[in-house]
């Protein structure tokens, strides 16, 4: 009998996922704090991660290594390292405003005494960007007319953060104060820097002289890249104001620079098709416009937005459903099925040419490689490919964990990796490095003989060899390994920025994890997607991923927002809006269990280039040491049939 | 009805490029030459003058702001092509500021403090010198100390075993970066003399044009003169010794420096890669076909998790003058900071000692 069962296996190696999540949270905390220190306001203002939930943990799945106090362990509390007079303006504020004018005029005063961070200059500027943060366009107001009353003069900091306290509140009846403020600002200064000019063009689109922002956003390219925020106050404004061309327009300038369109953008656009739908005037083609923009983008909504989608859809008497997607591709409810990722050819081409230049080679061969070997590799390739599947060698022999294993186990577990694609009578590529000529024979020796083996220098890399093999055998060719290859994407992305979205879609529909090889030598294998994790429309239905509230952390930071992965890119989005003008039955079944994640993908089955084999010795082993009687009701033999019956399995 | 004083001044926008017409209250702004800041670019003017403005909104913004900036930290500040960036740079250069400030301070406190001291009666005499003052020792002076160190690098220069730092890195590097380059290398000529048997130390590849040997040339003045005791030279390493005695200490390869040779000429690469993690010195060894090592790091001691095995140049110098002397690893890698170690608990009985001395050596 087995010590452990296959769901403890792929939960351990789950929590290894889970684990360098956490690892990335704490990273990504440390950084944020880092970035909000350099804002007076957002640093203590702005909430950040104390509120975030934690990645949620999945059905039955306990995490006791992760310690949640060194998460957060450097944030700042309000009470801890504030300097006192923010605190005193913060917590004054937050209370007690004062009301009357006087009142007002002894805050500043009093807070303006109480230490030397905040003086006479800066103490305006301080207390509004304070309201902005808040939302608190009515003490805001009541300064101003304080400060316009006891003649002390405003400067042009304190006259943006007004600004952006009008933003913040969406603040559209006092169209007369933002102007008459923003015109204040450009006599004062005719020619702005980039916190100003963000500052008024963010004013300014709330009113009906939004068009001038365009002009500003020029004056702010001149000496950094506007940020997020000051692009989508642009195209709220020029979508409010039926500029709709201008407001797509900028929106692609916004993701071609590689900023984010704020979640508000797309809820007011959302909210002005609502709006218009009500009068009788149906939205559909503009809606449907939103979600190809965020499809081409390969953009995944927030909860909020997702929705407000399923809202705006239902008041043009569509249905919205939430719903997951199966493992072969099929929508829970409508049962349409999710069509694969595509690549195109010349796409491919064009991705695996880069790659050799961009990513194997690079600036310098012999950074990661020497001539001769790449030479060499090169020659191998052009005599042998394609293969069916290569193998990163080391990663499998590895993946054994820990450091005292010995090398003897690590070679088993490569053979057993081997072994099962011979059974598939695949033409296999191994890589490896030199040092692996000194592992057992008897094991290394089946490898050989089964499969080419390639050995690069120890000093060399074997990754890229590994993906670029991979990629010249054609687009039918899987690749084994357990890495993310995140360097490697970032360094093509570096060369190239137009590819990396082609090698993600690549990698995610081409990469085989191994998740363990049982004692009896089987191995059991994740494979790749079959269905596009993106929005699509499949038989007049919409299909959307979107980034459910408990698992994706995202952290709201002063204008952008952070996403946290607690999933890896590789795996598929669990969580969807199915659109759909039918009605459908919400009572499905759950082809085992929804939450199931893992042990769903252990019993996939999939179409083998060499023909049809289905993975189910996972299955079956797991049936053994759970001593269950499987009787298969139903079982798909053919992706024809998928889509209309499902597996059950009676346990 | 509103008046601001610092920017009362207005600035029509076309004449915005017409230097007479903008005033104001920094004193730096006013003395600053602003053509050899930019170069005469018109484009890179207006840049400027933005980022004139974009200080004075930070500090009405209640940001670090320092209140004197100098011509060359303006060209800096140009350079920068983030907001971000340039705020932080702004705190950097304020931070030094408030240092200065400080430190004058504080010396003013401690010269009333002395002369406080000189006018009170001292109650106890056997620590004042007799005869006024007057003794029959010489004083030592810091000059005389200096050429005394001086001597031992220029001792090692003739008898001493060679060690290259290789300064080609400079494409690799920030401006930050090459900074503390410099600064590390100014580290390594001055640990060096003063060990009792110092290495002749070369460095190569050192375009006397190249930021890292600038900035060097700045904390040391007098280095390119004929008897300052280092060896600066624009001739790669190759050109300068025969290659079978070159070694490539670089980190990233697998052969560990097990013993340490004394007829080897050792490469360290001058490189500060902070930001940079691409195994520069392992291809560029690779590529000359050099031998290669990296210290027994991991034989010797328990690296703690978090921070690198990156260690400064001159961490890397005293290392290699330790070896030298005493051939301990255990002994030389003590100059790894403790920080990145896993700490053990303080045994009394092992206290290492912290000089070596050869006669030390010999003796035992």
């Amino acid at each position: 009998m087995m010590a452990f069962s296959v769901r403890t296996v792929i939960r351990r190696f789950n929590c290894r996922i889970l684990e360098f999540s956490f690892r990335k949270i704490t990273k990504y905390s440390f950084i944020t704090n880092k970035l909000s220190r350099s804002s007076v306001f957002s640093r203590h203002f702005c909430v950040p991660a104390t509120t975030r939930p934690l990645p949620s943990s999945d059905a039955g799945f306990e995490h006791e290594e992760i310690d949640e106090e060194t998460i957060y362990s450097d944030e700042e509390s309000f009470s801890g390292r504030k300097p006192t007079q923010l605190n005193l303006i913060y917590e004054t504020l937050v209370k007690h405003p004062p009301q009357s004018e006087e009142e007002v005029y002894n805050f500043r005063e009093k807070v303006i005494n109480s230490g030397h961070v905040v003086t006479k200059n800066n103490v305006d500027s301080i207390i509004l960007g304070i309201c902005s943060a808040l939302k608190n366009i009515n003490f805001a107001d009541s300064y101003l007319n304080m400060l316009k009353s006891k003649n002390i003069e405003i400067n042009v900091a304190a006259a943006g953060r007004y600004l952006r306290v009008c933003y913040a509140c969406n603040h559209v009846r006092g169209e007369n104060k933002i102007l008459e403020i923003c015109s204040y600002i450009r006599n004062k200064m005719p020619l702005m820097d980039a916190t100003t000019a963000e500052n008024v063009l963010h004013g300014l689109s709330l009113t009906s002289e939004w068009r001038q922002g365009l002009e500003l956003l020029d004056m702010i390219k001149e000496t950094c890249t506007p940020t997020g925020s000051t692009y989508s106050s642009l195209v709220i404004a020029a979508f409010r104001n039926d500029d709709q061309e201008l407001g797509w327009e900028i929106m692609e300038e916004c993701i071609k620079i590689g900023k984010v369109v704020q979640d508000t953008v797309y809820l007011s656009l959302l909210d002005l098709a609502i709006a218009k739908n009500r009068s009788g005037n149906k939205q559909l083609a503009f809606v449907e416009k939103i979600l190809e923009f965020l499809k081409l983008h390969e953009l995944r909504p927030s909860t909020a937005v997702a929705k407000k989608l399923k809202y705006t859809f239902e008041t043009m008497n569509w249905k919205g459903y939430f719903t997951s997607i199966s493992d072969r591709g099929c929508c829970n409810i409508c049962k349409a099925e999710i069509p694969p990722i595509l690549i195109s050819k010349t796409e491919f081409q064009e991705l695996s040419t880069a790659f050799l230049e961009k990513v194997l080679v690079g600036p310098d061969v012999f950074s990661k490689s020497s001539p001769e070997e790449v030479k060499a590799f090169q020659d191998l390739m052009a005599n042998e490919a394609p293969f069916n599947t290569v193998i990163d060698g080391l990663n499998i022999a590895y993946s054994t964990g820990g450091n005292k294993v010995s090398v003897q186990k690590r070679a088993r577990t490569l053979q057993a990796v081997v072994a099962h694609f011979v059974d598939l009578s695949h033409k296999i590529l191994v890589l490896g490095r030199t040092h692996m000529n000194s592992w057992p024979r008897y094991e290394m020796e089946y490898v050989r003989k089964n499969s080419q083996l390639f050995l690069t220098e120890n000093l060399s890399q074997d990754d890229p060899f590994l993906l670029y093999a991979a990629m010249s055998s054609g687009p039918a060719t899987c690749f084994i390994s357990k890495d993310f290859m995140r360097s490697h994407a970032h360094r093509l992305k570096l060369a190239m920025p137009s590819l990396s979205s082609i090698f993600k879609r690549w990698q995610i529909s081409h990469q085989i994890r191994l998740v363990t090889v049982l004692p009896n030598g089987r191995v059991i294998l994740k494979y790749p997607l079959d269905y596009s994790p993106n929005i699509q429309k499949v038989q007049s239905n919409w299909h959307i991923p979107y980034q459910s509230q408990e698992s994706d952390n995202v952290v709201k930071e002063g204008d952008n927002k952070v996403p946290i992965l607690t999933q890896s890119h590789l795996d598929p989005p669990s969580h969807w809006l199915c659109l759909s003008e039918k009605k459908y039955e919400e009572n499905y079944r759950k082809p085992f269990g929804r939450n199931d994640e893992y042990n769903r993908n252990v019993w996939r089955r999939r179409e083998e280039p060499g023909g049809m084999s289905y993975n189910l010795y996972g299955l079956s082993s797991w049936m053994k040491f759970k001593n269950i009687v499987l009787s298969l009701q139903e079982f798909p033999f053919t992706k024809q049939t998928s889509s209309n019956s499902k597996c059950y399995l009676e346990i | 009805m509103f008046v601001d004083r610092r920017l009362s001044t207005t600035i029509e926008s076309n004449s915005v490029l017409n230097q007479k017409e903008y005033t104001s209250d920094w004193v730096d702004i006013e003395n600053l030459d602003i053509n050899s800041v930019t170069g005469g670019d018109p484009a890179l003017e207006k840049k400027l003058r933005i980022l004139f403005l974009e200080r004075e909104i930070l500090k009405q913004d209640g940001c670090k702001v320092p209140s004197y900036i100098k011509q060359d930290q303006w060209k800096e500040l140009l350079m920068l092509s983030s907001r971000n960036q340039r705020k932080n740079y702004l705190k950097f250069l304020f931070g030094i500021e408030m240092k200065i400030v400080n430190r004058k301070r504080r010396k003013e406190e401690n010269q009333t403090e002395i002369v406080y001291e000189k006018e009170a009666p001292s109650g106890d005499d056997s620590l004042a010198y007799g005869f006024g003052g007057s003794t029959i020792f010489m004083r030592v002076r810091n000059s005389t100390i200096d050429k005394h160190y001086n001597y031992n690098a220029i001792r090692a220069m003739i008898f001493g075993q060679k060690l290259v730092f290789d300064c080609s890195y400079d494409s690799f590097m920030t401006s930050r970066e090459c900074k503390n380059c410099a600064k590390q290398l100014m580290l390594v000529f001055s640990e060096n003399r003063v060990h009792p048997d110092p290495f002749n130390l070369y460095l190569t590849s050192a375009r006397r044009d190249s930021p890292t040997i600038q900035a060097l040339n700045k904390f040391i003045p007098t280095l390119y003169e004929d008897a300052f005791p280092l060896n600066v030279s624009e001739k790669s390493y190759l050109d300068l010794f025969s290659k079978e005695n070159l070694v490539y200490l670089t980190p990233h390869c697998r052969e560990e420096l097990t013993t340490y040779s004394h007829d080897d000429v050792y490469i360290v690469g001058g490189i500060v890669d902070k930001s940079n993690n691409e195994p520069l010195s392992l291809a560029k060894a690779k590529k000359e076909g050099l031998r290669m090592a990296k210290l027994p790091l991991d034989r010797y001691l328990d690296w703690g998790s978090g921070s690198g095995k990156s260690l400064t140049l001159n961490h890397m110098l005293r290392i290699l003058l330790d070896q030298k002397v005493c051939g301990d690893w255990k002994l030389s890698l003590r100059h790894i900071p403790q920080r990145k170690l896993i700490r053990e608990r303080p045994t009394k009985s092992k206290v290492i000692p912290r000089n070596v001395s050869i006669t030390g050596l010999f003796s035992s």
